[in-house]
């Protein structure tokens, strides 16, 4: 059954998905860390020695690293790995019970915009995710529109 | 699991899900329909949530609330007006439109060993109606799939509550696979919780938050299986409610239940006891 077939692979996606999730939710949390223990070590030296060299490269990385992280949504985005494993799991879900009932075309239909979903909201520049997108796409091509990939 | 704080940011979901086929139109002990009564505990239970989460600078939603009608052929939100284009709403469109406001009579102790009636005010936004058939499957199936785009939107949220209520058996098929899709809907912070409650008005012993299936008919029992185990944090409201058998191996499951323990069922339902 085709329906089995695209359930299968998006658990296999899902089990990806949670790996990547839980290292980059920690790598995220370490860096945010870091720019705020920078903060407070600026804040510290201001107080102890006053607007010092120390107390301003401190706050420059401190802000820099900050700023960067917001203006590009590094961390942010990194946090989007264990978003999208909710996205399969509930897209799992729901295609299982479409399937049993025989609704075919919505179990395909929220395979689709489950794919799309991952689509759009991982970055382009990761080439496993990119992979991993491709080869989702080209299964759907191959199973659903009978193309070969 | 379900540890996630509930703030304005990362808000939970209740879905209410309620019968309204023809056998709904049976009188209670109160000399309310059951269509009634359950409609008036609906509107009490919002009205709660409205005002616990009632802040100086208004209401904060911590909250986005939902309720499904089914009854007949068709399912759909069970609000009106302005609140009928989609299913769930944050908690502060809820509290800024109902359908109205009823004023109500109250028995209360007039301080001198009698009772004197007071008036209160009773917002509505549920209106209780009854026919037709009960299209369960199609019910749990609207729910699902309302709850799935919530989740999407809400990730790290602590997961959506689903409170459903009816008085017969499914006339649209087995409601078993739906459930167990509802029931997998997850957030980071664990699945959807299903609770089900069946009311009666034909007597018998009634069974609220069981361990097991003993003492349950077959309809019973597929309603227990359909019902999520009871949450760790609500064991201690269900237990200062008078329910002392209630621990974490129970379902969140009454059957054939009157209308103190509908009451009870909402109220301990609806606790969130991470509210930030």
């Amino acid at each position: 059954m085709v329906t089995d077939v695209l359930i299968a692979e998006l658990n296999k996606n899902i089990d990806w998905y949670q790996l990547k999730g839980r290292l980059y939710k920690r790598l995220s949390f370490s860096i945010r860390s870091a720019y705020l223990v920078l903060f407070a070590a600026a804040a510290i030296c201001m107080a102890v020695y006053g607007a010092g060299a120390a107390t301003v490269i401190l706050g420059i990385i401190g802000g820099a690293a900050a700023l960067i992280d917001r203006q590009f949504s590094v961390t942010r985005n990194w946090t989007e790995f264990s978003y999208l494993e909710v996205k399969l799991r509930n897209s799992v879900a729901l295609m299982s019970y479409y399937s049993q009932q025989g609704d075919y075309d919505l179990a395909v239909s929220t395979f689709r915009e489950a794919v799309d979903k991952v689509e759009a909201e991982t970055m382009g520049w990761q080439s496993d995710v990119v992979q991993g997108v491709a080869e989702l796409k080209a299964l759907f091509e191959k199973r659903v529109n009978g193309q070969p990939t | 699991m379900y540890s996630a704080e509930i703030s304005r940011t990362s808000p939970s979901a209740f879905l209410f899900v309620i019968d309204q086929s023809g056998s709904m139109d049976e009188r209670m002990e109160t000399e309310q329909t059951k269509a009634q009564f359950v409609a008036d505990v609906l509107n009490k239970t919002l009205y709660q949530l409205v005002i616990r989460c009632t802040r100086s600078e208004g209401v904060r939603n911590y909250f986005d609330v939902g309720v499904i009608g089914y009854g007949g052929t068709s399912v759909q939100s069970g609000f009106a007006g302005a609140l009928s284009g989609s299913i769930l709403h944050p908690l502060s469109d809820i509290e800024a439109n109902p359908l109205r406001i009823e004023e109500r009579t109250k028995r209360v102790p007039d301080g001198a060993g009698g009772l004197v009636d007071q008036k209160t005010k009773f917002p509505v936004w549920f209106e209780a109606t009854s026919a037709g058939g009960t299209p369960m499957s199609a019910a749990m199936r609207k729910a699902a799939e309302a709850l799935v785009e919530w989740c999407d939107a809400h990730p790290d949220s602590y997961p959506p509550t689903i409170i459903h209520v009816t008085d017969g058996q499914s006339t649209d098929g087995d409601p078993t696979g739906i459930a167990d899709a509802l029931r997998q809907l997850s957030t980071n912070d664990g699945q959807c919780l299903l609770f089900n409650l069946h009311i009666s008005t034909g007597g018998g012993q009634p069974v609220v938050f069981p361990a097991s299936d003993a003492g349950l008919d077959d309809f019973g029992r597929l309603l227990l299986n359909m019902s999520s185990p009871f949450p760790t944090h609500l064991v201690s409201p269900a237990k200062d409610k008078g329910y002392e058998n209630v621990s974490s191996e129970s379902r969140f499951f009454g059957y054939k239940a009157g209308y103190e323990a509908i009451v009870d069922f909402f109220d301990i339902g609806t606790r969130a006891s991470n509210l930030r």
